[in-house]
C-alpha cells in the first residue's frame, strides 16, 4: 500500500469516528424549538451524519484505488519522499516537531504563572536552539539568542503596556502590594 | 472644494499618516489587527475635532486591513484574518523567489480596492445600502450557503478529502453556545468553550504554528537564500494589469457586495472572492500556485470591502463589521447620527470622509511600495531567530484578542490539527472557510425559520432562490466532473 492511500485512510477512520462521536454528543443538545426553527442539534446531527457517509465514501475509494494499483503492480511507484529539500542540517524530523510542540505547550501553560517576559525569554531561547541550521549551541549563538529574546520579550511588554495600555500577565514578577 | 480645505489641513493629514502607519503596523503583525488598532485609539480621538477624529479612525482601518498582505506573502501567516487567502498565492509566490513582485502586485490592487469601494461609496451609497436593506435571513442565508457550496473550488485533488475537510471545520465552528436558543453545544462543562473558539486563534494556529512545526520538520538552509530582489515598477506589465482586468473586477464587485451587508466584513469577503474567482476563472489552475490571480482576488476584494462596510454605516446607520461598529461609536462621540438623514444633515462630513479615506488610500500604498525593499529583507533574518518571534508574537496576539488564556490554548490545538492536514494531505481552506461561515449561516437559517415558520420562503424570495439554485447546481457539477476525472485517470 503506498503512503498516499495510508493517509487517506487514517483520514477516512479518523473522521469517521469524529462523525460518530459529534452524531453521540448531539443527541445530549437540549431541543428547545421556536416556531419552524430547527433547534440546535439538527445542523451537527446532519453535518456530521455527511461527514461519516464522506468518510465511508474515502475509505471505499481508497482500498479500490490501492487494490487496483496492486493489480497493475507498477513498477515505478513514487515513494513518498520529501524530495525538495536540498539540504538538511542538524536536528529535524517528527523528533524536531515533538519537541518544539512540547516547548509550545510548555510556553502556553507557563505563560500566566511564570509571567509573559520569563516564559518568552525561555520559549524563544529553546526555539531558536531547536531551528538553528546545524543545531550546534556555540556559547556565542546562545549570548546571541538570549540578548534577543530577552529583548523581544521586554519591548514586546512595554508597547503592550505603554502605547496599549494592555498589561500582559507579569507571573512570579508582578509586584504583590 | 471646501471639503478638500477641511482634510488637506497640517493636522488631519499628519493623523491620516500615523493612521496609515500604526494601522500598517498593527495589519502586518499577526494576532494585532485593524478592530484592535481602531478600539485602542478611538479614546484619543475623544478631544480632536469630528474631522480629525473619524479620518484617523478611518486611516487606522484601511492601513489594518492592507497591512496584511506583507506577512501573508513573506511570512506566510496573514497579519489580519482579511489577508487570509493572500498566503496560497502571494507566499507562493515569495516561496518562488519573488517577494517583491508578490508584494508589489498586493499593494497596488489593496490600493485599487480602497480606491474602488470608495467611488462606489461616493457614488451609490444610498441605492447600494437600499438594495443591501431588502436582504432578510432567507437572502443572507442563501448566500452563506451559496458561499459554503464554493468549498467545492478549493479542493486540491480530492474532492471528498475537501468535503470532509469543510464538514470538520462547520463542526468545529458549532462548539459553544448555538444561535437563537443558547443551547450549549460540545462544551463538555468548560466555560470558556462556551463561547467557542476564536477565529484569530484559528487562524494563528492554522498557520503560525503549523509553519513553525513544518519548518522544523523539514529543515532546510536559513532564510530564503535564493531571493534575488528584482522588481520593475509595480510588479507587473501594463499587459499582465489588462489580462487581470475581469479578474480584479469580480474581486472588487464580491468585495464589494459583502461589504455593504452588515455583520460579514473582510474575513469572509477575502475568501469569497478568492473561491468565486477561482471558480469563475478560465485558469483556476494558477490559484494556489504563486499566481498573481490570486493575490489579486484576495487584495482587492479585502480592500474593496473597506469602502463597502462604509455605505450602510453612513446610509442606513449599520454598521458593516466590528470596525466600522468602532467608527460609529467614533461618530456618535461627536454627535453625528449616521443614517439617511446624514446626507442631508451632515453631507459634508460624508465629504470629508471620503476624502480622507482616499489620502489614506494614497499614503498607504506610497508607504508600502516605498518599503518594499525593507521588507523583503525580512527574508535575510535566520527563519530560526524570524520564526521563533513571530511564533511568540502571535502566542501573545491571540492572548490579548481576549486577554484570555484559553485563547492560546486554542491555538495550539488548531496548530497540531493544521500540522495533521498538512501531513495528512487534507485542504485545509475548506476547513477556514467553513468555519469563518458557519456562523451566520446557521444564524440565518434559524432566523429565518423561526420568522417565516417554514422552509418555503428560502425557495420563493427570489434572491435567496437563484443563490440556493446555483450553490446546488456548482456544487454537483464540481461532484461530478471530480468524479469524471478521477475515473479518467484511474482507467489511464
Amino acid at each position: 500500500m503506498q503512503i498516499e492511500d495510508k493517509r487517506d485512510l487514517i483520514t477516512a477512520v479518523a473522521f469517521f469516528l469524529l462523525g460518530a462521536v459529534v452524531i453521540v454528543a448531539s443527541c445530549n443538545i437540549p431541543v428547545k424549538n421556536v416556531g419552524g426553527d430547527i433547534g440546535s442539534a439538527f445542523l451537527p446531527q446532519m453535518i456530521a451524519g455527511i461527514m461519516t457517509f464522506l468518510s465511508i465514501i474515502l475509505f471505499v475509494k481508497t482500498i479500490v484505488r490501492s487494490r487496483r494499483r496492486e493489480k497493475i503492480k507498477k513498477e515505478d511507484i513514487v515513494q513518498e519522499k520529501s524530495g525538495a529539500i536540498t539540504k538538511k542540517q542538524g536536528f529535524y524530523g517528527n523528533k524536531a516537531v515533538f519537541v518544539s510542540f512540547i516547548n509550545l505547550c510548555v510556553y502556553v501553560g507557563l505563560f500566566k504563572p511564570l509571567g509573559f517576559i520569563i516564559s518568552s525569554i525561555l520559549f524563544l531561547v529553546l526555539q531558536m536552539g531547536i531551528m538553528t541550521e546545524d543545531s550546534k549551541a556555540t556559547p556565542k549563538k546562545i549570548v546571541l539568542w538570549i540578548v534577543l529574546s530577552a529583548i523581544t520579550a521586554i519591548a514586546v511588554y512595554l508597547i503592550f503596556y505603554e502605547v496599549f495600555s494592555m498589561p500582559l500577565p507579569m507571573g512570579i514578577l508582578e509586584d504583590d502590594e | 472644494m471646501a471639503e478638500l480645505f477641511t482634510v488637506f489641513n497640517g493636522v488631519t493629514l499628519s493623523l491620516i499618516l500615523l493612521g496609515s502607519v500604526v494601522g500598517i503596523i498593527f495589519g502586518a503583525i499577526p494576532g494585532l489587527n485593524a478592530t484592535m488598532a481602531v478600539a485602542l485609539c478611538l479614546p484619543f480621538t475623544y478631544g480632536m475635532d469630528s474631522v480629525n477624529g473619524i479620518s484617523l479612525l478611518l486611516a487606522l482601518y484601511f492601513g489594518g486591513i492592507s497591512g496584511g498582505l506583507i506577512s501573508a506573502v513573506l511570512l506566510r501567516i496573514p497579519g489580519t484574518p482579511g489577508s487570509l487567502a493572500t498566503v496560497w498565492d502571494g507566499g507562493k509566490m515569495a516561496e518562488n523567489g519573488e517577494p517583491g513582485r508578490a508584494l508589489g502586485i498586493g499593494i497596488t490592487y489593496s490600493f485599487i480596492g480602497n480606491i474602488f469601494g470608495i467611488v462606489c461609496m461616493a457614488l451609490i451609497a444610498p441605492q447600494l445600502a437600499n438594495f443591501a436593506s431588502k436582504f432578510g435571513p432567507c437572502e443572507y442565508f442563501a448566500l452563506m450557503f451559496f458561499a459554503l457550496t464554493l468549498i467545492s473550488t478549493l479542493a486540491e485533488g480530492d474532492m471528498t478529502k475537501a468535503l470532509i475537510s469543510g464538514c470538520a471545520g462547520l463542526l468545529v465552528a458549532m462548539i459553544g453556545v448555538a444561535p437563537m436558543d443558547n443551547a450549549r453545544r460540545f462544551t463538555f462543562g468548560i466555560p470558556d468553550l462556551n463561547n467557542g473558539f476564536a477565529l484569530i486563534s484559528m487562524m494563528i494556529g492554522f498557520f503560525a504554528i503549523t509553519e513553525v512545526l513544518d519548518t522544523v520538520k523539514d529543515k532546510q538552509p536559513e532564510g530564503y537564500q535564493k531571493v534575488k530582489f528584482e522588481m520593475k515598477g509595480l510588479g507587473f506589465t501594463f499587459a499582465e494589469f489588462v489580462d487581470q482586468l475581469g479578474n480584479m473586477f469580480r474581486a472588487a464587485l464580491v468585495g464589494l457586495g459583502i461589504g455593504i451587508l452588515p455583520g460579514i466584513g473582510a474575513t469572509a469577503a477575502n475568501i469569497l472572492a478568492y473561491v468565486t474567482c477561482k471558480s469563475t476563472s478560465k485558469h483556476p489552475e494558477r490559484f494556489g500556485t504563486g499566481s498573481m490571480d490570486g493575490i489579486i482576488a484576495s487584495e482587492t476584494s479585502n480592500n474593496a470591502c473597506c469602502g463597502g462596510t462604509m455605505i450602510p454605516l453612513v446610509a442606513l446607520g449599520i454598521p458593516g463589521d466590528a470596525v466600522t461598529a468602532i467608527v460609529l461609536g467614533g461618530l456618535m462621540i461627536h454627535g453625528i447620527v449616521p443614517g439617511p438623514q446624514m446626507f442631508v444633515t451632515n453631507g459634508d462630513l460624508i465629504n470629508d470622509m471620503m476624502i480622507a479615506c482616499t489620502i489614506a488610500s494614497i499614503i498607504i500604498f506610497i508607504l508600502q511600495m516605498g518599503a518594499i525593499h525593507f521588507f523583503v529583507k525580512m527574508l535575510y533574518i535566520p527563519k530560526s531567530i524570524l520564526l521563533s518571534i513571530v511564533a511568540c508574537l502571535c502566542i501573545v496576539g491571540a492572548y490579548a484578542n481576549n486577554n484570555r488564556v484559553f485563547d492560546i490554548y486554542a491555538v495550539l490545538v488548531f496548530g497540531a490539527l493544521g500540522f495533521a492536514f498538512r501531513r495528512l494531505k487534507i485542504p485545509t481552506a475548506p476547513f477556514m472557510l467553513a468555519f469563518i461561515l458557519e456562523n451566520y449561516c446557521e444564524t440565518y437559517l434559524r432566523r429565518g425559520l423561526a420568522t417565516y415558520g417554514s422552509i418555503d420562503q428560502f425557495f420563493t424570495r427570489p434572491i435567496s432562490a437563484i443563490f440556493i439554485m446555483i450553490g446546488i447546481g456548482s456544487l454537483v457539477y464540481r461532484i461530478y466532473k471530480n468524479y469524471k476525472a478521477s475515473k479518467t485517470s484511474v482507467t489511464a
